[in-house]
This record gives structure tokens, C-alpha cells and sequence, in this order.
């Protein structure tokens, strides 16, 4: 990254590599506090950060909006009723 | 990812479903066939394919709903046996044989990481919606297969690395990168459509 920063100890790249461990809930307390104090003075961390976020969120949206093709649901009952009977 | 009923009622469908009663395994499948769905084209980028897969999958569950153990969900069961069903189909992934894989901060310029000149929002719309859609299906099966997985069938992170065969951190790795390549498919479709 251009301008890589060191803050709070950590380097740009170095958060990066935990941003979706850090999403998930799954750092441990030291690696939270590392990220949460580089983000906080890192404009160009804070900023992706929320993006890759909320990506991430759109992308599980998504998929609760998502149905079956038309035909595919009634095809599978089908398919299945003929093996049921046969 | 919220559509399937709880474990324990689940449980009495399955009993129900074993002795026989067809509408019990109806219902299953009623709970079911879109996750299903959704993984079999993650996997085999194709409907016609996908279709396949989603009926070979409820075929077995049919035939070997006997085997199913209560010690994985129901729905990590069939997705498991959707896998083995595309595997059989799907070409193998030959993309890039021998590539190395990019490495996390590649991965991150390509998604925006670091270009503080283009703070753009994810439009709520229509549009965003399917930009997602192309995004997630302009990425490789492994990715596609991750994303699956954990953010639109919402499994847990040890339930996803037995799917996949891996260790618990090689498929945190494998998840990262994943996250990081639809990001940077999704702005490169904004991108696209902003032109």
C-alpha cells in the first residue's frame, strides 16, 4: 500500500491480514486492540474497513432475497415422486 | 440462510421422513432446496448443471436417509452430499494450474485497500443487488465455494473446514482471500456501471 502507516504498533498490511477474523468476532483480546487502535488512527484503514464490512453484509443480504429458478422446485418434486412410486 | 426449520423439529421430520411419510420428506426438501441450490451453482457455475446436482442430492438423502447422524445439521449433510454430486459433474478447476496464490495485500489494492480517493458506498438498489450476484459469480470455485459456505448458508467456521477438508486456519485463510477478491469484484462491477 502507498504510505503504508505504522499505528499503534501495527502496519497497514498487517491489519489487513485480520480484517475478517476481526469481523467474525475472532481475534483474541491483544490482536482487537491492535486493530481497533490502528483503525482508529488510520483514516485510509478505517475507511476500507467499513467497505470490506459492509460488502460482506450485502453479500449475506443477498442471499436471503435469492429463490429458485423458475421450474427447478416442481422438476425436483417430480423427480422425486417418480422414485418415491418406483 | 434463516429458512430451515429449528434442530429439534427437524429432528421429528427426519424420524417422520425415515417411516416413510412423504410429505415429511417434502418438507425437508421444501427447507432445504434452495441452499442446496445456491451451493451446487457456487460450485459448478451453471443452472443446468446446478439442477442436477440439487436432484442427485435429494435422490441420495432419499435413498440414504438412514445414514444421516444427528452429530452434523441436516443441511451440512446434503451440502456435503451436494459436493461429492458436483465434483462428479464439474470440470476440474484448471484456471490457473500452478499459480501461486496472491497474497493478502495484492488481493486488498484490488478491493480499494488503501486508495483513500474513492471512499464509494455500496448503493442500496436494484442494481447493487445484482452486482453482487455477478460478483460473487465472477470468482473462482474456491472462492465462490467459501463464500457459500459461510455467508449465504451462514455454516460455522469448523463446520465449513470439515466440508471443505481443510484445517480450521487454512480455510480462515482461504475465507479472507475469498472476501477480499468479491470485494474487489464488487467495485470493479460499481466501476463498470458508474462508466
Amino acid at each position: 500500500m502507498l504510505g503504508e502507516r505504522v499505528v499503534g504498533g501495527k502496519k497497514c498490511s498487517e491489519v489487513l491480514g485480520l480484517l475478517s477474523r476481526y469481523l467474525d468476532g475472532d481475534l483474541d483480546a491483544d490482536e482487537h486492540r491492535w486493530v481497533v487502535t490502528h483503525v482508529e488512527g488510520c483514516a485510509a484503514c478505517a475507511s476500507f474497513g467499513s467497505r470490506f464490512a459492509e460488502a460482506i453484509a450485502r453479500l449475506r443480504e443477498e442471499a436471503a432475497r435469492e429463490g429458485l429458478p423458475e421450474g427447478v422446485g416442481a422438476r425436483l418434486k417430480a423427480r422425486l415422486r417418480s422414485a418415491q412410486s418406483g | 440462510m434463516q429458512d430451515h426449520p429449528d434442530a429439534h423439529a427437524e429432528a421429528a421430520l427426519i424420524a417422520q421422513a425415515r417411516a416413510g411419510d412423504p410429505g415429511a420428506f417434502d418438507a425437508l426438501v421444501e427447507a432445504h432446496q434452495r441452499a442446496v441450490f445456491r451451493f451446487a451453482r457456487a460450485l459448478t457455475h451453471n443452472d443446468a448443471l446446478a439442477e442436477d446436482v440439487l436432484q442427485e442430492t435429494f435422490l441420495s438423502a432419499l435413498e440414504g436417509l438412514g445414514a444421516w447422524r444427528a452429530e452434523s445439521s441436516f443441511r451440512t449433510w446434503l451440502l456435503v452430499i451436494a459436493r461429492n454430486a458436483a465434483l462428479k459433474h464439474r470440470r476440474r478447476d484448471r484456471e490457473r494450474p500452478g499459480e501461486q496464490e496472491p497474497d493478502f495485500e495484492t488481493l486488498g489494492r484490488d478491493a480499494g485497500w488503501g486508495d483513500v480517493d474513492s471512499p464509494e458506498r455500496i448503493a442500496a438498489s436494484h442494481e447493487a443487488a445484482s452486482a453482487v450476484t455477478r460478483a460473487l459469480a465472477s470468482l473462482d470455485v474456491e472462492a465462490r465455494e467459501v463464500l457459500t459456505l459461510r455467508e449465504l448458508e451462514g455454516l460455522s467456521g469448523d463446520e465449513t473446514a470439515r466440508l471443505l477438508g481443510l484445517s480450521l486456519a487454512a480455510m480462515k485463510s482461504r475465507l479472507h482471500r475469498a472476501r477480499l477478491a468479491f470485494v474487489a469484484a464488487l467495485r470493479a462491477e460499481q466501476g463498470h456501471h458508474a462508466r
